[in-house]
């Protein structure tokens, strides 16, 4: 598809979708490399556009925050509140749930939020820099409070709104240490008595002969929360609750490289581990909450999707993944790595749901009846899947629930392609002698104006380097075999 | 033909060779480095979730007849995964050469204890040296490497119910295998330790069902003194939450290090654990004179329980390889013990 247009210049696929609804008005929120976007569904065109690592004179102040908090200050900011970091891909997009703000990760590890007016326009109103980089972001039903789960398995939890007044005396601390404290000479904390070969006793001599200095690790200084932590590589991160006698207690569910789905109190009591959901034998990378019911979906290297009752940490089924894929060419020898999941409204029916599944680097999407889920395997007829031509799913958003439009945003990059596609889940109620079914059919609402939009913003220079920053589920499959006698 | 072997081929000789029954592996041919990293992903077998775990082959002598199976929930695994008639209750975690474990077996004799240690080749010491003393306890007559007994016992296995504070093991000797004790007398006989190739820091879950353990000890875990290699100790605040998961509430965690900064970062995320440990103070687990299991002045918890800790707190002082170590070195020693209380209620 892409050999024969190598003349032609590429267009960014929108790596991030989200849908936002301020009143009557309905806004796709677009993220193109470094770009984001918001379209107008009614009005069909561009409201606004934000760019990340722009220094305008709301975010001077907080840029030096950055600054501070970046543990490696030379690769991207310099100690130098005048120099502007470059502007970095987004990786995630998160609208809060009384859809006034939007909360942006670029590959930087930065969190930026926005404000987003009732025309769509976006307002940089904070830039925060994390310590790893972020790989799941959710906003808490109270619109208040952003968990972030990074890569090195640790979860954040960070005020939405940075209170000016915290952070200033949170940056006045960070700052008063690096000025007042000289830089640590390096004391070890072993002993000649804990030290108990010679090699190691010699070391430790020459140690302390040494004036070695250590550099000054700067303390996040901005408020935050340490939650719970994975030894393992985190994935995956969803925030959940349920009503026990009249009360609404919260919890974090978490996934990991190393198969494990956690369930632990939500904050503030997130040290307490409720369960684990233990049964895949390859990692998990997408966990999904199935509304209105106690069922949990996890995917990630197996070939079956886990359904389980979370609350009791139970596998109730296994979705046959490999072979609702199998008749197509492109998936048959290919490892499965699920790069998505996501719950879209059947239309016109209320409380009825789908689930979506993208596989990575596959041009398809596996359709699920969510009321079939939960009663052992679901019936044949309940999975449907859905070819998206040659490009694979990026992302996933629907807006209307009653109408329920769903748009997936594709990895097309022909100038003449098509980067968001707009569907509708219609599905047939179980009438005794068919079961019930899903079918998936384009609608046409979005129109000329978002195909023109397709084809405009972000150009791509180097392909392969787009794919690695996409795509990358695969590579947490792990390759194993390490002889420990070669490690030690 | 080159000279007489080297290192590498003596150690894979001894290593591969059949032993006579009973004999003891030797240390020196199973040493290896002492730093291995727990974030690697080794080629390590593990079961996806505990019910899945097979413990037969490590204590045969406690599995279940049919009669005793419990039924279980998950009835797949029960079909196909053999049961022991107990849980493991006792968990050694980094055993090393297997010490405490040795310890700690007639002490518990109607307990399962695990030893859990991440090296190929020191796992494979232990349990060479298991089914050796295993072995040296079903026939008395093979002991080629004891020298210090006085005369056998006729070959009776005690009642395994026994355990009295007397039969306490004779003073410790610098040798590091209680050989002066004929293992016939062993309560037990071994037959209810092993040990694991594991790695705990990744696993613990997959191999212990919620709230099963009563016992845990870390003894002279790594201290990984870099800042950067903190995330890699054995004991942090991530971790504890997984400690506390896998133990009873009134389960005892036991620490021992002689790296007092360690000491100080163990305790602080234990205390730290939202509530989750409670701390067991100095004056309990401290050894008093005279004793003999039935000192008065116990508080809270009940005299039994504490001369129970107290016991556990001095083999963990003394009966490890490390700790024998920094004995001969003059080093200090510092020791934690945390109770698992139960869950906070919910807010």
């Amino acid at each position: 598809m892409q050999e024969d247009l190598a003349t032609k210049v590429m267009h960014h696929p929108f790596q991030c979708i989200a849908g936002l609804e301020q009143g009557d008005r309905q806004f796709l929120l677009a993220a193109c490399g470094v770009e984001l976007l918001a379209y107008s569904i009614a009005g069909r065109k561009v409201a606004s556009k934000w760019c990340s690592g722009i220094t305008d004179s709301v975010a001077e102040t907080v840029n030096s925050h950055a600054n501070y908090s970046n543990e490696r200050p030379a690769k991207k900011q310099k100690i130098d509140n005048k120099t502007t970091s470059p502007p970095s891909k987004i990786i995630s997009i998160r609208s809060s749930p009384d859809q006034c703000h939007v909360v942006v990760v670029t590959d930087d590890k930065v969190i930026y939020v926005l404000n987003v007016s009732p025309n769509g326009a976006f307002t940089e109103i904070s830039q925060r820099a994390m310590p790893k980089r972020p790989c799941a972001v959710r906003i808490l039903p109270d619109s208040s409070t952003i968990l972030i789960g990074d890569k090195f398995g640790d979860v954040y939890s960070l005020p939405l709104i940075v209170s000016k007044s915290k952070d200033q005396s949170a940056q006045a601390e960070a700052q008063e240490v690096e000025r007042t404290a000289e830089p640590a000479i390096f004391k070890p904390s072993a002993t000649p008595l804990t030290v108990h070969t010679k090699r190691n006793l010699r070391a430790l001599e020459s140690q302390k002969k040494q004036k070695i200095v250590t550099p000054r690790k700067e303390p996040l200084a901005f408020e935050h929360r340490l939650l719970l932590g994975h030894v393992s590589m985190l994935t995956d991160m969803i925030h959940a609750t349920r009503e026990v006698d009249g009360k609404t207690r919260r919890y974090i569910l978490t996934a990991d490289r190393d198969e494990h789905i956690r369930v632990s109190r939500g904050p503030p009591q997130s040290h307490v581990i409720e369960g684990y959901c233990l049964g895949h034998t390859d990692f998990v990378s997408k966990i999904c909450l199935i509304p209105g019911s106690d069922l949990l979906v996890s995917g990630g290297g197996n070939d079956w999707l886990g359904v389980w009752d979370w609350p009791r940490c139970e596998l109730l089924a296994k979705v046959d993944l490999r072979k609702a894929i199998s008749h197509l060419p492109s998936s048959v020898d290919e490892k499965i790595a699920v790069s998505g999941m996501w719950t879209v409204p059947v239309a016109a029916q209320t409380d009825r749901w789908a689930l979506c599944v993208a596989c990575e680097k596959l041009p398809a999407l596996v359709f699920i009846d969510c009321s079939a889920l939960g009663d052992g395997s679901p019936a044949d007829t309940a999975v449907t899947v859905f070819k998206t031509g040659e490009a694979p799913v990026l992302d996933v958003t629907y807006y209307g629930a009653k109408a329920g439009c769903t748009l997936l945003a594709l990895d097309d990059r022909r100038f003449d392609g098509c980067r968001v596609r707009a569907v509708q889940v219609n599905g047939t109620v179980d009438d005794g002698e068919t079961g019930s079914k899903l079918t998936i059919s384009e609608v046409d609402t979005l129109g000329e104006p978002l195909l023109q939009l397709s084809a405009s913003t972000g150009t791509v220079e180097d392909n392969t380097a787009l794919d690695s920053f996409l795509y990358t589920t695969a590579n947490l499959r792990k390759r194993g075999g390490w002889d420990d006698e070669n490690e030690a | 033909m080159g000279g007489p072997p080297n290192k590498k081929q003596k150690r894979e000789e001894h290593r591969n060779e059949a032993k006579a029954e009973g004999e003891l592996p030797k240390k020196k041919f199973y040493r290896q480095r002492a730093h291995a990293n727990p974030f690697s992903d080794h080629a390590l077998t593990y079961p996806a979730s505990p019910s899945q775990m097979d413990w037969t082959p490590h204590y045969p002598s406690f599995v279940a007849t049919k009669s005793e199976v419990k039924p279980e929930s998950d009835a797949a695994d029960e079909a196909t995964t053999p049961r022991l008639d107990r849980q493991l209750e006792i968990a050694d975690i980094g055993c090393g050469f297997g010490g405490l474990l040795f310890a700690l077996a007639p002490k518990y004799p109607d307990s399962l204890i695990l030893g859990l240690e991440i090296r190929t080749s020191v796992t494979e010491y232990v349990e060479q040296k298991i089914l050796a003393m295993r072995a040296q306890a079903k026939n008395p007559s093979v002991q080629p490497n004891i020298t210090k007994l006085g005369p056998l016992d006729e070959d009776t296995k005690p009642p395994k119910s026994e355990l009295n504070e007397d039969t306490k093991p004779p003073p410790t000797n610098p040798d590091p295998s209680p050989t002066a004790v004929s293992p016939s007398q062993v309560p037990g006989s071994y037959t209810n330790i092993s040990v694991l190739r594991a790695n705990t820091m990744k696993f613990l879950p997959n191999l212990f069902p919620p709230t099963s353990l009563s016992k845990i000890f870390l003894c002279f875990p790594d201290p990984h003194f870099k800042t950067r290699k903190h995330k890699a100790r054995i004991v942090s605040p991530g971790l504890v939450s997984e400690y506390a998961y896998v133990m009873k509430p009134g389960g005892v965690a036991y620490t021992i290090t002689d790296v007092e900064d360690l000491h100080l970062w163990m305790c602080s995320a234990f205390r730290g654990s939202g509530g989750l440990f409670e701390e067991v103070p100095g004056d309990v687990w401290e050894e008093r004179e005279g004793e003999d299991g039935l000192d008065g002045g116990g508080k809270g918890m009940g005299e039994a329980w504490e001369a129970e800790v107290r016991e556990d707190v001095r083999i963990m002082r003394e009966e490890t390889e490390e700790g024998k170590k920094v004995t001969r070195n003059g080093g200090q020693k510092f020791v934690g013990v945390w109770r698992r209380v139960a869950d906070p209620p919910w807010p």
